[in-house]
């Protein structure tokens, strides 16, 4: 290539790193440099609407200007569970499939495929974690023989840093989680941000359940979600050994490698279906994290909560799994 | 011969004390004694050619005749924003704060043409046409009238006063007091500002500075010390840092400059939505360096 030529590559490659400013955590969240613009996006020094001078009533109004069915500065819409191409920047690689279905579901609708018939329907959710400042149980927090859970009070900064930058030494952290949820506890997990980011399932017809992730990342998920949900962290073996707990005495595994599904003693392995067998086990193996539009039926109804009510049930019941009634089940163990 | 001897020794004490004049708010601007000669600095008896028997059109013109760009009679150049000792060698040579003021510091208040070596972004108004603040009349976001239009004058009283840098002692109709702090020794580039410093902004702007005048948004606090960190330096190496007033207390000045400032702002602080349209808004720093001084995020 002649000189003149590479002038030219460098000066275009000079052009696009100037042009594209790169956020490490997407949008107004994180990797702010001295000079950053980024604080204007939802705080106001002297004219704020609502406590820590945000732009907005509240944290999650403020959130949602953006990441809710009509937001326009965020392409993924969590109240619809939806991703779409509807804010001003055109990412490459994009970091998602415009109208499929976000990882996570979605707090309001989710376009999932739960009766797995291979069709995705978007349908209001049958539950989904609290994201507007309520209070609720968190099933299994606190210690061991503590009861049920501990109540705690849920909206998107609970989980989630809006100032991104939350890992060790500024570095960014998955989905923005932030390492000690608010009102968790002591415990601290970090889990390390993708790059490149990609924010829907990789099944075109709406299937959650055998949604891939990156290992490491699917493994500190369930220690993460353990911060909370501190007694549902249940290795290899939990379904066979008694916790001590009353309520959560035997637990289904929900960190770890799939093959601890094997039969410890011998014999073919309760994991009947071949399909999932090697892969590693955690909460989001059953669950997302925001919200289901999973049905439930017959006994999958009926379930008693680990408080022993026994209302709501019905699709209310759903406890934010992928399929609809025991499909989770089904699915891997083949019976 | 000894009373003599005193009535001479009289005689020598009041001439000194005549002729020694100490301008303790610099140059023609105060501490006048009775035979003063600094009115004939500003003003003519019979032949002026402004109102209020000014040397000059307005107010602002007879001002900037020494503080501006091209002014001869004053160190601070209010026009750039930096001081120079060399420019009033020609006529008074006061070099009124020279000992603490390096040439060409950037000067406290900023520039209202130019500051650090840049065009200004956003100004307060100097030049008497603009009659209204934000917040005047009580709520923030909102532009309110003021008693008059505004020029040095609206805050400066150029007959001295008992004010730091000779800040009137009433603006707006707001009696404003503002301690002095380095009158003896004057500093043009390092803030040694008293804890009462948001005093004069809060004549005009006064629900900012007094945030349960308007309970219809919430504002940053002021006038409260701060005893966090004011400075960061990103992993680039571009470093930004605010300036605390006396006792360690947050003022509007921490964030704002008085005069002008050359501040660039862009993508979200530069949003036409934003109260003031997306301007610098008399921020220290570029978008929302001030902020990233001390919050650190």
């Amino acid at each position: 290539m002649s000189f003149s030529r590479w002038l030219v590559l460098l000066a275009a490659c000079g052009a696009l790193l100037i042009a594209h400013p790169v956020r490490a955590d997407n949008g107004p969240h994180g990797g702010y440099t001295a000079t950053t613009d980024a604080c204007a996006a939802c705080h106001r020094a002297h004219t704020a609407a609502g406590n820590d001078l945000l732009r907005a009533g509240s944290s999650t109004a403020l959130c949602l200007t953006c990441h809710g069915s009509t937001g326009a500065g965020a392409d993924t819409d969590v109240m619809d569970g939806l991703y779409l191409q509807r804010d001003a920047t055109t990412e490459s690689p994009l970091e998602g499939e415009v109208n499929r279905g976000l990882k996570a579901g979605g707090f309001r609708y989710a376009r999932m495929d739960t009766a797995w018939n291979g069709t995705a329907t978007a349908r209001p959710t049958t539950s989904s974690h609290l994201w507007d400042g309520g209070s609720g149980t968190a099933w299994g927090s606190g210690a061991w023989g503590s009861g049920p859970g501990e109540t705690m009070v849920l909206e998107c900064v609970a989980c989630h840093d809006p100032h991104g930058s939350a890992g060790g030494g500024h570095s960014a952290t998955y989905r923005l989680l932030r390492p000690t949820p608010l009102g968790s506890g002591d415990q601290t997990v970090i889990i390390a941000d993708e790059n490149p980011k990609h924010y829907t399932i990789d099944a075109a017809d709406g299937k959650y359940f055998g949604q891939p992730y990156e290992a490491t990342t699917f493994n500190n998920l369930a220690a993460w979600c353990a911060t909370c949900h501190d007694r549902y962290l249940a290795t290899a073996g939990s379904g066979h050994t008694a916790s001590g707990d009353n309520l959560f005495a035997y637990r289904h595994i929900t960190v770890g490698s799939g093959c601890g599904c094997h039969n410890l003693h011998g014999g073919p392995p309760p994991t009947g279906n071949t399909t999932y067998a090697h892969q590693p086990v955690s909460c989001l193996t059953c669950h997302v994290a925001h919200g289901s539009s999973a049905h439930m039926g017959g006994n999958a109804a009926q379930v008693a909560w680990p408080n022993g009510q026994t209302t709501p049930n019905g699709n209310a019941r759903s406890a934010l799994l992928r399929v609809d009634n025991r499909g989770t089940c089904q699915l891997c163990h083949d019976k | 011969m000894k009373r003599g001897f005193l009535v001479f020794l009289l005689a020598i004490s009041l001439t000194l004390a005549m002729t020694s004049t100490a301008l303790a708010n610099g140059g023609p601007h105060g501490d006048y004694t009775a035979t003063t000669d600094a009115c004939a600095g500003c003003h003519r008896a019979h032949t002026a050619t402004g109102q209020n028997l000014l040397i000059a059109n307005n107010t602002y013109s007879l001002c900037m005749s020494c503080h501006g760009a091209s002014g001869a009679g004053a160190n601070t150049n209010v026009d750039d924003g930096y001081y120079l000792s060399s420019r009033d060698d020609s006529l008074a040579n006061q070099d009124v704060g020279a000992a603490n003021t390096p040439d060409n510091a950037a000067l406290l208040g900023g520039g209202f043409t130019n500051y650090r070596g840049a065009a200004v972004t956003s100004t307060h108004d100097p030049t008497g046409t603009t009659n209204q603040a934000w917040g005047a009349g009580g709520v923030r976001g909102q532009l309110g009238t003021i008693d008059d239009t505004m020029d040095c004058a609206s805050c400066h009283d150029p007959h001295g006063s008992a004010n730091y840098r000779i800040l009137k002692t009433t603006i707006n109709g707001v009696s404003v007091t503002v301690s002095q702090v380095d009158e003896t020794a004057k500093d043009y580039d390092t803030p040694h500002w008293p804890a009462n410093m948001s005093n004069v902004c809060g004549a005009c702007h006064d629900p900012y500075q007094h945030a349960t005048n308007d309970t219809s948004s919430y504002t940053h606090a002021v006038d409260v010390t701060y005893s966090g960190t004011t400075s960061y330096t990103d992993g680039s190496g571009t470093t930004v840092s605010v300036p605390l007033a006396a006792n360690n207390t947050l003022v509007c000045s921490t964030c704002h400059l008085a005069h002008g400032t050359s501040a660039h702002m862009e993508g979200y602080a530069a949003d036409s939505n934003l109260p003031t349209g997306g301007d610098s808004a008399l921020l220290r720093e570029d978008n929302r360096g001030v902020c990233q001084a001390c919050h650190q995020k």
